[in-house]
């Protein structure tokens, strides 16, 4: 059985201060949705955008979420990048949704790509 | 155990000033475990580092409980600090809440002085029901 996977979402955020809607299905081989992690191209991004998200039905994040508390700097190890979830999330091929709000920071180039990154996992009970 | 985050947000219009905070958190939580206030979309155009932003304190159940007194933290100009910062943790609170009303104040610091325009402050509550 595999016990691991980081699913990626592409988020194409067009201009400053947009708001993009993304949905989608998590992988059906993995029981839980154990951890997230958002990537932006530019770090003063972070400052102030946020992002809703919804999985399997339940609202983990809501729609002013910051950014910053899902993310971190480049020089952080892939293992520790997680913001991981203390709640049990069911994946299994769960439906999920959400909203990636820009800020519109000054600095910034458009348009960019945010990545989100969801680590999935076959264990009920991780450690 | 079922959990729930919760965002506020209190507008800053003038320097030195103080904003009131009223928040609901949602009716199915009953404890609040920890809470984190960061500046919304700040983009300092002179100061390279400011010490913070300002402070805030938080009361819960109608003033029943006063967990929180702290400031907003520092930001660096270009938010480019990429190379060491971790996942932001939140301050842990654990109140058991029943009325859910939480209330408070922002009180900006002032340091901006002349470069000051409005800004955000954002907070996240995480809860849960046990």
């Amino acid at each position: 059985m595999k016990n691991h996977k980081f699913q990626m979402i592409r988020i194409s955020v067009p201009s400053a201060g947009a708001a993009v809607r993304f949905n989608g299905e998590t992988d059906k081989g993995y029981k839980t949705v154990r951890g997230i992690y958002v990537a932006l191209p530019d770090a003063r991004s972070e400052m102030g955008s946020a992002m809703s998200f919804k999985v399997g039905g339940v609202d983990v994040f809501d729609e002013e979420h910051d950014v910053r508390l899902i993310t971190c700097g480049s020089g952080v190890a892939p293992n520790d990048k997680f913001f991981r979830f203390e709640e049990h999330l069911d994946a299994g091929g769960s439906a999920f949704e959400g909203r990636f709000t820009d800020i519109g920071i000054e600095g910034v180039s458009y348009p960019y790509e945010a990545k989100v990154f969801l680590w999935l996992i076959n264990d009920q009970n991780p450690s | 155990m079922k959990v729930r985050r919760f965002t506020g947000r209190v507008e800053v219009n003038r320097s030195g000033e103080i904003v009131p905070i009223d928040f609901r958190l949602s009716g199915d939580v009953n404890l609040c475990n920890s809470v984190q206030a960061v500046v919304v979309g700040k983009n300092l155009p002179v100061v390279s580092v400011i010490p913070c932003f300002g402070e805030y304190a938080l009361e819960f159940e109608g003033k029943k409980f006063h967990p929180i007194n702290f400031k907003v933290p520092y930001q660096y100009r270009s938010g480019s600090d990429t190379t060491q910062h971790n996942v932001p943790d939140l301050l842990p609170l654990h109140v058991e809440v029943k009325n859910r009303m939480v209330t408070g104040f922002y009180k900006d610091a002032g340091t901006l002085g002349e470069e000051f325009s409005p800004y955000a402050v954002r907070f996240t509550f995480n809860c849960s029901k046990t």
